[in-house]
């Protein structure tokens, strides 16, 4: 019985190479199996270019899971495996591991910017920067911030409140920003909100090329 | 003495076998260079699945249960279709698939760039800094989907039209 479906698996899904092969291995399980001479011969397809559903059906179903199978196999003998399920909110993910948090709301924002109590620093590239940013922040492109950290670096107060922002919610520039300006010894928040919700919140904005703190 | 003189008329006749067409040889060509792009795709984000992971968050399309989950099996999906495409088996599963994955990846950066997502593609590397999705890699994935159409085509077009010809001509039991 065993046998037969495999036979049967065997001639939908492979061609007619494949199939000699089958036919070899299947000979060779039934010989060991029984000690009888080898009677199940897959029938090879006069057309091994034959197509039908249950074929396709089929192929795909064996590669995704030949997929799953290595991917979650290959995950369980990490030395560092990844969970299956994780946390992706972004409150989770501004959280480091001693439960200390980098996301700051935008009500907890607002105060801090009226008062003039940190620095605000748009992770965008240049171009939206110039579109428009919020009035004072300056300008340090995640994608640039190699090149472009020791510009700005002399202007960040290390004594101030650091707030990266930028598009909104969806937009990790200004996470990995957070991270890499806390590496420098920076204190650090992300406006997890970010420009979205600033200008919803109709607070002041401008547009141009440099950022200017006095501005 | 007849039949002699039969198989010498024989070849002399067009062999098709002999001289395969550019097609086919394109098609070769094709899978080949499809199943390479697969498998060097596929390497880094092996590798380093944590930060794929964060990748594949970054597009923000995924609810945050399967993220990981995607992180995980889809590099190893590329990876065995690369194989696939290389060496023949469940070619016809691996070209839908392919077609499938390459129509997604290609909708998917269109709809971050008209989004305005500044995001990084993750497409053959997980370095995030210098692979911003723009659209060069919404023109590089469009090759790569043509050639796999290409593929679909040959094997689902092409080789059963030319099967059903054989067939007709050369009954076989």
């Amino acid at each position: 019985m065993f046998q037969i479906i495999i036979q049967k698996l065997c001639i939908q899904t492979f061609n007619q190479k494949q199939t000699v092969f089958a036919n070899l291995f299947l000979n060779f399980l039934v010989h060991i199996d029984t000690r009888k001479p080898c009677k199940y011969i897959l029938q090879m397809k006069s057309s091994y270019l034959h197509i039908n559903k249950n074929n396709l059906m089929l192929q795909v179903l064996i590669l995704l899971s030949m997929a799953i199978i290595a991917g979650l196999g290959t995950n369980c003998i990490r030395s560092a495996p990844l969970a299956l399920v994780q946390d992706w909110s972004v409150k989770a993910r501004l959280t480091t591991a001693d439960g200390d948090t980098m996301a700051l709301d935008l009500d907890q924002a607002i105060p801090l910017y009226k008062n003039r109590q940190a620095t605000f620093v748009d992770a965008r590239d240049a171009s939206n920067f110039h579109k428009g940013h919020i009035k004072g922040a300056l300008n340090l492109p995640w994608h640039d911030v190699q090149e472009q950290f020791m510009a700005v670096a002399p202007r960040l107060d290390p004594e101030l409140l650091v707030i990266t922002y930028c598009d909104g919610e969806s937009c990790a520039l200004s996470h990995d920003l957070a991270f890499f300006l806390k590496e420098m010894g920076f204190k650090v928040k992300v406006m997890a909100g970010g420009w979205d919700a600033w200008t919803k919140a109709n607070m002041p904005v401008t547009q141009g090329k440099k950022g200017n703190l006095d501005g | 003495m007849d039949k002699i003189v039969s198989t010498f008329k024989k070849s002399h006749r067009p062999n098709r076998q002999w001289a395969p067409p550019v097609t086919t040889i394109v098609y070769h060509m094709a899978r080949w260079i499809l199943g390479l792009v697969f498998i060097y795709a596929s390497f880094d984000k092996i590798i380093h699945p944590h930060a794929f992971a964060v990748m594949v968050n970054n597009y923000q399309l995924l609810p945050g249960e399967i993220v990981n989950l995607t992180a995980l099996v889809l590099p190893w999906l590329e990876l065995l279709m690369g194989i696939c495409l290389i060496t023949g088996w469940l070619m016809q599963g691996t070209v839908i698939v392919s077609n499938v994955l390459l129509f997604t990846f290609t909708m998917v950066l269109l709809y971050n760039l008209h989004r305005g997502l500044d995001i990084s593609c993750g497409c053959f590397s997980t370095s995030s800094e210098k692979n911003p999705a723009n659209m060069f890699t919404i023109a590089r994935d469009s090759g790569f989907l043509l050639l796999s159409f290409y593929l679909y085509w040959f094997n689902f077009v092409r080789l059963r039209a030319s099967d059903s010809r054989s067939d007709k001509t050369d009954p076989t039991p």
